[in-house]
């Protein structure tokens, strides 16, 4: 690994780490876990590096994916107690609306199986298109189709339920 | 009240933006990964200070230091055992250490303890 290849690395991470974060945290219910996810995915990207990956960011969705598919399956086979977010981000900076925001996020994406989970988190709120979802995911378009159009409805009946719940928007 | 698909895609969206709004990357990221990838298989730990470890990581290692094992390590912090094995291999790559023990040596020289 040449110093050029590092730097172009650290440049990479430093221009991309907020917006993957994000991204990761909308995979997993958990904060600390979404680092970890993230962390991880960093590391394999960083060891095929040198190899001069066109599209970076592509890869690592890949891999966020793979990593939240792996996850779901392991805790599928042994629950785990759901880990309340212990809410603070990494610098302290948090507020009691995204906190909040947060807790009802994690509710209304919890009731998804994780492919219909994964499918919304990249077409509705990462904006990607059907085939780049289906590029990202290792499956076909119509896979994305379906797995879209069962995930939004669970969405909007739980965003129907928490409307009827408190009985406003 | 009902509200359409179009609705609940929009609501969402929102929502994740503002649940997201404050979520920053850790700023050595770049560093951390870099310790564990690029610069995997040079060996040493002479990467100073917390090696660039992350929390869940020094917690991990603190019991590993504590002579537990992954099994009871993983009923400790509520995570599968697997989890455990990634993080330690995760942290073997950054500080370029092979075993527990080493590890352990580590965690004492550091102050993880």
């Amino acid at each position: 690994v040449t110093p050029a290849q590092e730097q172009a690395f650290t440049e990479f991470v430093r221009a991309n780490g907020d917006a993957l974060l994000r991204y990761a945290r909308l995979l997993v219910p958990d904060n600390a876990e979404a680092e970890d996810l993230l962390q991880t995915a960093l590391l394999r990207l960083a060891r095929h590096w040198p190899r001069d990956l066109s599209a970076p960011t592509a890869y690592l969705r890949a891999a966020l994916v793979n990593l939240a598919r792996d996850r779901a399956r392991r805790r599928h086979l042994v629950p785990v107690p759901a880990e309340p977010d212990a809410g603070a981000t990494a610098d302290g900076s948090d507020h009691a609306e995204a906190i909040a925001a947060r807790a009802r996020l994690d509710a209304i994406l919890g009731t998804l199986p994780i492919r219909q989970r994964i499918t919304v988190v990249l077409r509705v709120i990462e904006g990607l298109s059907e085939a780049e979802t289906a590029e990202v995911m290792g499956c076909a378009a119509g896979t994305v189709k379906s797995n879209l159009a069962r995930g939004l409805e669970k969405v909007r009946a739980a965003i129907q339920a928490t409307f009827e719940e408190t009985g406003s928007r | 009240m009902s509200i359409s698909l179009e609705e609940a895609a929009r609501d969402l969206r929102a929502l994740a933006a503002t649940a997201t709004a404050t979520v920053r990357a850790r700023p050595d990221l770049a560093r951390v990964a870099q310790l564990g990838g690029l610069e995997a298989g040079r060996s040493g730990g002479g990467t100073g200070g917390s090696g660039g470890l992350t929390a869940r990581e020094r917690e991990v290692l603190r019991l590993v230091a504590a002579g537990r094992t992954n099994r009871e390590i993983a009923a400790e912090l509520v995570i599968s055992e697997h989890t455990v094995a990634r993080h330690l291999q995760n942290m073997f790559l950054k500080l370029g250490l092979s075993s527990r023990a080493a590890a352990t040596a580590w965690a004492y020289e550091h102050g993880v303890i």
